[in-house]
């Protein structure tokens, strides 16, 4: 099968460092892949080259079997991409109500007035929000934020959809509560995703697949409970002892 | 996107940019140019710079540039902090009040101070006159009028400093080694431009010197072009010193200076916990009093000059100065907002053809107005510019290439105050980059680019000493009728002049202080 993603020696450097030392992922449709790493792994970097917002040094970059970047070069802009992301910070747009903020990329793509508004309204619905449309950002809680990123990435309907640590500073409960609704919001509307994070258990509550990305190398990849078995390094026997210990 | 709408793009985002440049580049071009290849340039220049009295005279300018930089920086820093981050009483009015000379030409805080100061002046005497008509004179007129950029400089960075660094810092050390270990290194971008921006605008000024009888170099360049040292073969000769001064500013300012201010200066402080002074809280608000009285004392001193004959008289006097200044100075800022916005955004986001742009943009501050307005004269001054020469676009043209760097830079601090993933996410989504500019920076900083406007406008309605050189004749603007009118005209109808140019300029800083204060809620 053609991987929806696929990372072929992908080199990244950055202020003379090799950021990244060639790396190599594939990411079939439907699947969700845990890209887990230590802070200043290199994982914001892959997600930026799948991305486009970044050119790998060297290697290549493909998406649905099509090279979209290639050493130095980004052969297809951002915008080309049929991606889309939830960041970090979420990065929604302060000065756009939640609905506008839906309707920023459907606009661009021209999607039909009608078909715009019922798809904001679908994915406002499924996220609980649809009360909160003509709110602004700022307005919001925490929570409510994070569900306003996560449906602003779907409602556009994207060949994969990439998260970069989108709960981090989240509580427990809530936490669950949205991976949850991220799992049966991937699962309904079918689309890939790399999810990258530093927490197994969100890996494992995702129920993905999971890459380990350490100093700019994939050290280890497969589904948790044969790396929990035999985990090939000590930071991935740490992330399995740390879940053990709840 | 196809490769032609792409190129499309690219050629619509760069376009306004390089014409802005281009602006600020004719002149210097041109004047280097005229240096290097006109008929008998090398006969003069050998002249002019074959002479010790050049030298003397270059140093001796230098000098009090830096004597009034250090002035500044003295009364600036503490100020500051003072009035950024501790609990003295009233220290936003303070601020505000003590900010004031900034926005008007220092000429007129050089006429106010006359009226106190001066022989016949409220509180004046052979002594103080002899003292106000000295180096010494200079130096205290522009170190009161420059130090307040140096005061909001530094207050305004300190409010910005990232909370957490603070916090991080307040849980182990005592306030007074906070401020000097972690907040005054985290601010010494802003202090360095502060001080830097002052010594430009010392360096430069042509009116003051003039006014108090200081013989300064930039000075010597005005009096070939005009009046009796009339030598303009000379003039052009003479601006080869300041150019190299120029270059060595901006050297300066890339090294020291650059795009560091964007992380430490927002356009509007934030409040913080201030630190507290504790028993010395009256005494020190008593002093921040007393130096906030030094901006105050020469606007008053004014007023009471042109009370009530002075006012009486304006209409007859004022002609049409106070339209051409404010015509000029609203196209030129809005052509700058216009033409820098894409500019401000490249900045902002730290890209190698933004570096280049606000080097040139800087390099027309830091131009001394003599040189800038040779340069102007030098490239316009000709049978088919005839048209722009002989109008009031000469003076935009002059306004825009001296300050845009004002606007752009103000643009680019407030859209470097957003994450950048803000415009990423909307490039992933589909907008190029025409739509985020359009969609999502220019929306999201309105406020900042209204402030930038504004701001910009301001110090286009104060400038007296790029204008001064090319101006129209019946199109002079107002700095430039009060500096001429001050030579023989009525001293009650100058203050009354004087006292319409800081009205207008007051009124204007009113709506920039509204439009920063109105409710952030949609942007929290």
């Amino acid at each position: 099968m053609t991987p929806a993603i696929a990372l072929e020696d992908v080199w990244a450097r950055q202020d003379r460092t090799d950021i990244l030392k060639g790396i190599s992922l594939r990411v079939v449709p439907g699947e969700i892949l845990a890209l887990i790493g230590p802070s200043g792994s290199g994982k914001t970097t892959v997600l930026r080259i799948i991305l486009g917002l970044l050119a790998p040094e060297r290697g290549v970059v493909r998406l649905t079997g099509e090279p979209v970047s290639e050493n130095r070069q980004i052969l297809v802009p951002p915008d080309r991409r049929g991606l889309a992301v939830v960041f970090q910070d979420l990065a929604l747009w302060p000065h756009l109500t939640v609905e506008q903020n839906l309707a920023f990329g459907l606009d661009l793509k021209r999607t039909p007035r009608a078909t715009r508004a019922e798809r904001i309204h679908h994915m406002l619905t499924r996220v609980g929000l649809s009360d909160k449309a003509r709110r602004f950002p700022g307005q919001l809680s925490g929570g409510e934020r994070q569900r306003v990123a996560i449906a602003r990435a779907l409602v556009l309907q994207p060949h994969a959809v990439l998260l970069d640590e989108p709960l981090t500073n989240l509580d427990v409960v809530l936490r669950s509560e949205l991976l949850a609704l991220l799992r049966s919001l991937l699962a309904e509307t079918g689309a890939t995703a790399l999810y990258v994070t530093h927490q197994i258990h969100e890996a494992m509550a995702l129920d993905a697949r999971i890459a380990v990305l350490e100093q700019g190398r994939i050290v280890a990849e497969g589904v948790p409970q044969l790396l929990a078995a035999m985990p090939p390094t000590a930071f991935v026997r740490a992330l399995f002892a740390d879940r053990e210990r709840g | 996107m196809t490769q032609w709408r792409r190129a499309h793009e690219a050629l619509l985002l760069s376009a306004p940019p390089a014409l802005l440049a281009l602006i600020v580049l004719v002149p210097v071009g041109t004047l280097a140019a005229e240096l290097a290849l006109a008929e008998g340039a090398l006969a003069l220049m050998g002249g002019v710079l074959g002479s010790a009295g050049t030298w003397a005279l270059l140093g001796a300018s230098t000098a009090l540039a830096a004597a009034v930089t250090g002035v500044s920086g003295a009364i600036g820093v503490p100020l500051g902090i003072l009035l950024g981050r501790t609990d003295v009483r009233w220290r936003g009015w303070l601020l505000v009040l003590h900010a004031l000379p900034v926005f008007v030409p220092p000429f007129l805080v050089a006429l106010g101070w006359f009226h106190v100061l001066g022989v016949n002046g409220y509180a004046g005497s052979p002594a103080t006159a002899r003292l106000f008509f000295s180096p010494i004179g200079l130096v205290a007129i522009l170190a009161v009028t420059f130090a307040p950029i140096v005061t909001t400089l530094t207050a305004l960075a300190l409010q910005n400093v990232d909370a957490s660094l603070e916090d991080a810092a307040r849980v182990v050390a005592r306030p007074l080694r906070v401020m000097g270990r972690i907040l005054l290194p985290a601010v010494s971008p802003a202090i360095a431009l502060g001080l830097l921006v002052v010594f430009a605008l010392a360096f430069s000024e042509l009116a003051v010197p003039m006014f108090l009888r200081v013989r300064t170099y930039p000075a010597s360049v005005f009096a070939r072009l005009g009046g009796i040292d009339y030598e303009p073969g000379e003039a052009v000769a003479m601006t080869l010193p300041l150019l190299a001064v120029t270059f060595a500013l901006l050297a300066v300012e890339r090294r020291f200076v650059g795009d560091r201010t964007f992380a430490v200066l927002g356009l509007r402080g934030r409040e913080r916990a201030t630190f507290p002074l504790g028993r010395w809280r009256a005494g020190i608000t008593l002093m921040c009093i007393a130096v906030t009285a030094l901006s105050l004392i020469p606007v008053l001193a004014l007023f009471m000059r042109a009370l009530p004959d002075g006012l009486a008289a304006l209409p007859q006097w004022i002609r049409s100065s106070l339209w051409n200044s404010l015509i000029t100075a609203m196209a030129a800022a809005t052509t700058i907002i216009v033409l820098g916005l894409a500019a401000a955004w490249t900045i902002a986001r730290g890209h190698q053809a933004g570096r280049a742009l606000d080097a040139t943009l800087m390099l027309g501050f830091l131009t001394p107005a003599g040189v800038l307005g040779v340069g102007l004269i030098t490239a316009w001054n000709h049978q088919m510019t005839r048209f722009i020469y002989g109008g009031l676009a000469i003076l935009v043209l002059g306004l825009i290439a001296r300050y845009a760097v004002v606007g752009v830079r103000v643009m680019a601090t407030a859209i470097a105050q957003s994450p950048r993933s803000l415009e990423e996410a909307a490039a992933v989504f589909g907008g190029g980059r025409i739509a985020q500019l359009r969609r999502i920076v220019a929306p999201l900083h309105v406020r900042g680019i209204t402030a930038a406007w504004l701001l910009t406008l301001v110090f286009c309605l104060r400038d007296l000493d790029t204008v001064v050189l090319f101006y129209p004749p019946g199109r002079e603007p107002l700095t430039v009728r009060i500096f001429t009118l001050e030579a023989n005209g009525p001293s009650d109808v100058v203050a009354a002049l004087a006292v319409t140019q800081i009205v207008v300029t007051t009124a204007l800083l009113g709506v920039l202080a509204a439009a920063a204060t109105v409710d952030r809620t949609r942007t929290s």
